[in-house]
């Protein structure tokens, strides 16, 4: 199965952050698929983080226990979408 | 003076330095917003912020704006005094529908459930380092407010932002003051009163 992920998963993992993150300065377009979801690139935080881990159970089934994990999964929209289609 | 300046909010008008602008249109965060984008400040965050948080980082923002009452004091020594009768019930019953329609918590949804988070908004809007203190009582009192003022003076508070913020539902208001400890006597509370019966 192919781990790379399409440009719609990507493009609906960016329209849920905007939704559950409230982030309402933001849209689709100006979320670039490598955007660091912290720091300089959409400025998240550590509750942030944990309403990502809920985003992610919760629409599409992936759960993440291992805050190492974490790490890795929540660098941008193109990590996120690779861990669910690898772990789907 | 002790009151350098004050503040109010009341369901789409706020008033500051005397000067006045109202959005009727819309809900509560709507109206909000638009008070909040009258004073052109650019922090994404506020939109981001619980209904409380976003009336005190509005009824605040005059105070540290250049040339504002505060905007040249000590971070380390501007403390926060927030009186509510409300508080966070606006995020509580956000969080307790979630729960009941979807099952599930938001950890976002669930950190403004204790209204002193307000206080931690505006620390982090104005890196102010003083100390914070949030009361619940049934109506603005200044006399109540008293004791945590002297408190807050006591602690090495030199200046305060100090108001009450009320919100639920269509309903959202505030009335502060930016206060200078040095020359606050419990002679000034009636005028601190009055601030509070304007609005």
């Amino acid at each position: 199965m192919s781990t790379e992920p399409t440009t719609e998963l990507k493009q609906d993992l960016k329209a849920q952050i905007i939704k559950h993150l409230n982030l309402q300065d933001r849209t689709v377009e100006s979320i670039a698929d490598d955007t660091p979801l912290f720091g300089e690139g959409l400025g998240l935080d550590s509750i942030d983080v944990l309403e990502l881990i809920v985003l992610m159970d919760r629409q599409y089934g992936v759960r993440i226990s291992d805050p190492q994990e974490g790490r890795t999964v929540f660098q941008n929209v193109t990590t996120m979408a690779e861990h669910i289609l690898a772990k789907r | 003076m002790s009151i350098l300046a004050s503040t109010a909010y009341h369901d789409g008008a706020f008033t500051s330095a005397g000067v006045r602008f109202a959005c009727v249109d819309g809900d509560a965060d709507q109206r909000l917003a638009a008070a909040w984008n009258q004073l052109r400040i650019d922090y994404p965050r506020f939109h981001r912020a619980d209904r409380l948080s976003r009336l005190l980082l509005l009824s605040a923002a005059p105070f540290f704006e250049a040339n504002g009452a505060l905007a040249a004091c000590d971070p380390e020594t501007i403390g926060m005094l927030l009186c509510t009768c409300t508080g966070s019930m606006e995020s509580d019953a956000r969080y307790q529908a979630l729960l009941r329609d979807e099952g599930v918590a938001s950890p976002a949804l669930f950190v403004p459930t204790l209204p002193s988070i307000a206080l931690g908004e505006l620390s982090i809007r104005h890196g102010l380092h003083g100390s914070g203190v949030c009361l619940m009582m049934p109506a603005p009192s200044a006399s109540a407010l008293a004791p945590a003022i002297g408190m807050l003076k006591q602690q090495g508070m030199r200046h305060i932002v100090c108001g009450w913020a009320d919100t639920f539902a269509s309903h959202a208001r505030s009335a502060f003051a930016a206060i200078a400890l040095e020359t606050w006597a419990d002679t000034h509370l009636n005028q601190l009163q009055s601030l509070f019966d304007e609005h």
